[in-house]
């Protein structure tokens, strides 16, 4: 009897071990023959992907790819100035690492700023904020055009998740859904 | 010519000037095949300002080898894009429909695109891509987590969705989210 309640055991910690690998990035791409600098906030999913991420923390960042997931860690300020078709475009992204205190803390808090020709021109939450309960997934500084997007969703309403061999047996995932 | 014939005649010039420099942009989707992270992205992008849009009219054949598929700049016709990645023991093959602006009224200014996902041979998501008129929604990001085997769609109603700052016309306004409510 104890001889496979304890292989049970055995291989039911392992299938728990087996859990959601998951991060969020910041993306910072200056695209000066489209005049334009992208600030993108996404994920990754999958531990395959996550842990070549965190074993080249630094080769990504060096690309302008920050995974916001790192825990406990100390508050990164990451600066970027752009000179682009006669302006000057200065980037702040602040990352506060999650801190798992609580009330949220299991996500990290972000912010850009983002100044042209030397005047404040936004200043948002990036990524998902959970004290807004709100997601601005993407700031678009069109330089030459003196424009600026910025693009948010809530919580519920517009990221839908579709997982095609483990949840949902060969539904299709369509757009508008029904 | 009486002075007031040429006073009148130099503001018409004026204002056709001030008319012609019009809001100028286009949009593309771009494809980006991250195998080190294990994950597709399928984004929809734009260009604005002169001198990136003309840049990207100009060079489509070689912004489309890079990815980056102009999705206006013509009218008429349309264009399939199949892409196969093998990835983590699977295979994703995506198909992208563009069909170019027609010019013909509800929405024919814009172009009509869709996207499929085949995962391992099996349809998984079958979504317009970009914005669509006709459901006034727009699909702005696709990314398939190969390893992870899930899909994230990102669609945007016309209430959440993008918000637009003019420098110029902004006169000094900052664009902070979220927007503080209006009475």
């Amino acid at each position: 009897m104890r001889r496979t309640i304890l292989p049970l055991l055995f291989l039911a910690s392992f299938s728990y071990s087996n859990a959601e690998a998951y991060t969020y990035l910041i993306r910072y791409e200056a695209e000066p023959e489209f005049s334009r600098i992208v600030i993108n906030w996404d994920e990754l999913r999958g531990a395959l992907g996550v842990d070549h991420m965190r074993d080249n923390l630094d080769a990504y960042e060096a690309k302008g790819v920050y995974d916001t997931h790192l825990y406990a860690k100390k508050t990164k300020t990451i600066t970027k100035v752009e000179n682009m078709d006669g302006h000057e475009v200065k980037t702040v992204i602040k990352i506060q690492y999650p801190q798992a205190t609580g009330y949220g803390g299991a996500g990290s808090w972000n912010y850009v700023k983002v100044y042209f020709d030397g005047i404040l021109s936004v200043d948002v939450l990036f990524g998902y904020n959970h004290y807004t309960s709100m997601t601005v997934s993407k700031v678009i500084v069109y330089v030459d055009e003196e424009m600026i997007t910025a693009t948010w969703r809530d919580t519920h309403s517009t990221q839908e998740y579709h997982f095609p061999s483990s949840h949902d047996e060969g539904e299709v995932f369509r757009l508008p859904q029904r | 010519m009486h002075p007031t014939k040429n006073v009148i005649l130099s503001l018409l010039f004026l204002a056709l000037c001030a008319s012609a420099q019009a809001d100028y942009s286009t949009g593309f989707i771009r494809y980006a095949a991250e195998a080190d992270l294990s994950r597709i992205v399928i984004s929809s992008e734009g260009v604005r300002g002169v001198r990136g849009v003309d840049h990207m009219h100009a060079n489509p054949e070689a912004f489309a080898a890079e990815g980056d598929y102009v999705t206006s700049g013509q009218y008429g016709g349309s264009k399939v894009i199949t892409k196969i990645e093998e990835m983590d023991g699977h295979e994703v093959k995506t198909v992208i429909t563009i069909r170019y602006p027609r010019g013909h009224g509800f929405g024919g200014a814009l172009s009509n695109n869709d996207i499929k996902v085949y995962f391992d041979g099996e349809l998984q998501l079958d979504s317009p891509m970009g914005y669509n008129h006709r459901l006034n929604m727009t699909v702005s990001e696709v990314t398939i987590h190969v390893q992870d085997k899930s899909i994230i769609a990102i669609s945007d109603d016309s209430f959440t969705g993008v918000h637009f700052h003019l420098i110029e016309h902004g006169e000094g306004k900052v664009l902070s989210l979220p927007k503080k409510k209006t009475k």
